[in-house]
């Protein structure tokens, strides 16, 4: 009987209800080298496009590149850092690399719509009597959804400390959301969660 | 809203049936106060709370034991934070903590006055184990840590005997289960009411 009850009510754990924006479900990670003297920084390369990390061309959309490498740049220079041209002769302290990648999600899962609808009362005329309960002999509904999400990735590596063909990361910054909704809403979004990795990075600045 | 029926009534009904043995029996509804490290994982009440018991009054008849199957649901939406994750990760997201708990217990209990009394003050203990699930929501993220935990209990309450064969029940109760598999320690202090039946 215990054990019963016990599988029983496994089976209904709770969780908490969706959220409410697609804003919530944004995350912003930074994480660097502590033995890194970001103090000592003061140039930077940054590239003229956002590097998409996939190798299906029909996912490669730079629509966004310029509003993101500008959110990019404007928090570097607020740190007092100088944005250098690249050209031969220049050295910049650190480069500066920025990448983006997307996935689509498509789930379908059956869908009991006479639950929501509650308790029926049961209908004894009919024969046999139907009793009260839960659960008709008719398949359920099926409901399926799409959805995409989305990263961008901010790195600061120093060439200085190149080795073994591997341009050592120092810092960086990622972020990950929903893409839905408007262009200007996901550009709003984006370039506020980059300002974000930087106003959690106190440590950048001189 | 029908989850929380569906428990009840299962609830309702193991208790019913396990009144055709001879002892008494309880079901509960508990609200649920996080404390310790537990209050930083969820910070609100768990207003979600169920336990239904079954007991056998031994020889000394105002000791009995039995076995208490519970079951709590903690949820916190903390709302967009920046949190330090270790020496050099921070991260800001939407944090939503919740955890399912599902107890089962030996129970001793030692009623400080005679069963029959209109009103019996009573102290209990239980030990056993749990499983618990806990989760923390960030952004499209979730992180789990579940496994089973030993559960420990220990009560203070009042039944309220009201000559029919189905009695009430007070009571401030408080649960512990230490830190395991990742999961942190969780402890809680609650108030509990109940229904109490009898057949001996």
């Amino acid at each position: 009987m215990m054990a019963f009850i016990g599988l029983s009510v496994l089976l209904f754990g709770c969780r908490p209800s969706e959220l409410d924006y697609i804003t919530d479900y944004d995350l912003v990670v930074t994480n660097y080298n502590k033995d890194y003297a970001f103090s000592s920084v003061n140039t930077y390369f940054l590239p003229d496009s956002v590097v998409f990390m996939t190798d299906d061309p029909l996912q490669i959309d730079h629509q966004y590149d310029d509003e993101i490498l500008g959110a990019v740049k404007r928090n570097l220079d607020a740190l007092g850092w100088t944005q250098l041209p690249e050209t031969p002769g220049n050295k910049a302290d650190v480069v500066i690399v920025v990448g983006a990648s997307s996935t689509d999600y498509a789930s379908c899962a059956s869908y009991c719509w006479y639950c929501y609808w509650g308790w029926y009362p049961g209908w004894g005329y009919y024969p046999p009597a139907w009793g009260p309960g839960y659960g008709w002999g008719y398949p359920p509904t099926v409901a399926c959804a799409t959805y995409s999400t989305g990263s961008v990735f901010v790195g600061i590596t120093d060439p200085d400390q190149a080795s073994s063909n591997t341009l050592p990361v120092v810092w960086n910054g990622i972020l990950n959301g929903l893409l839905e909704g408007s262009d200007a809403s996901i550009l709003s979004r984006v370039t506020t969660n980059i300002d974000q990795m930087f106003k959690q990075s106190p440590y950048l600045k001189n | 809203m029908k989850k929380i029926l569906i428990i009840v009534l299962i609830f309702a009904a193991s208790m019913s049936l396990e009144s055709k043995a001879q002892g008494s029996y309880e079901f509960h509804y508990q609200v649920s106060f996080p404390m310790g490290e537990f209050s930083d994982f969820v910070g609100k009440p768990g207003w979600l709370g169920f336990s239904g018991q079954w007991m056998k009054y031994l020889e000394n008849d105002r000791l009995s034991i039995g076995a208490n199957l519970s079951y709590f649901y903690f949820s916190d939406k903390q709302g967009i934070k920046t949190v330090d994750a270790g020496e050099t990760t921070t991260y800001t997201g939407y944090v939503v903590d919740f955890t399912n708990i599902y107890g089962l217990m030996g129970v001793v209990q030692y009623d400080l006055k005679p069963r029959r009394e209109q009103l019996v003050p009573f102290i209990r203990i239980g030990l056993g184990t749990d499983y618990q699930d806990q989760r923390k929501d960030i952004g499209l993220y979730e992180f789990k840590a579940d496994g089973f935990q030993f559960m420990s209990n220990a009560e203070f309450g009042l039944r309220i005997n009201t000559g029919n064969t189905m009695n009430w029940i007070v009571a401030a109760t408080y649960h512990y289960m230490p830190a395991s598999s990742d999961m942190v320690n969780t402890s809680f202090a609650g108030i509990k009411i109940g229904i109490h039946g009898f057949n001996y």
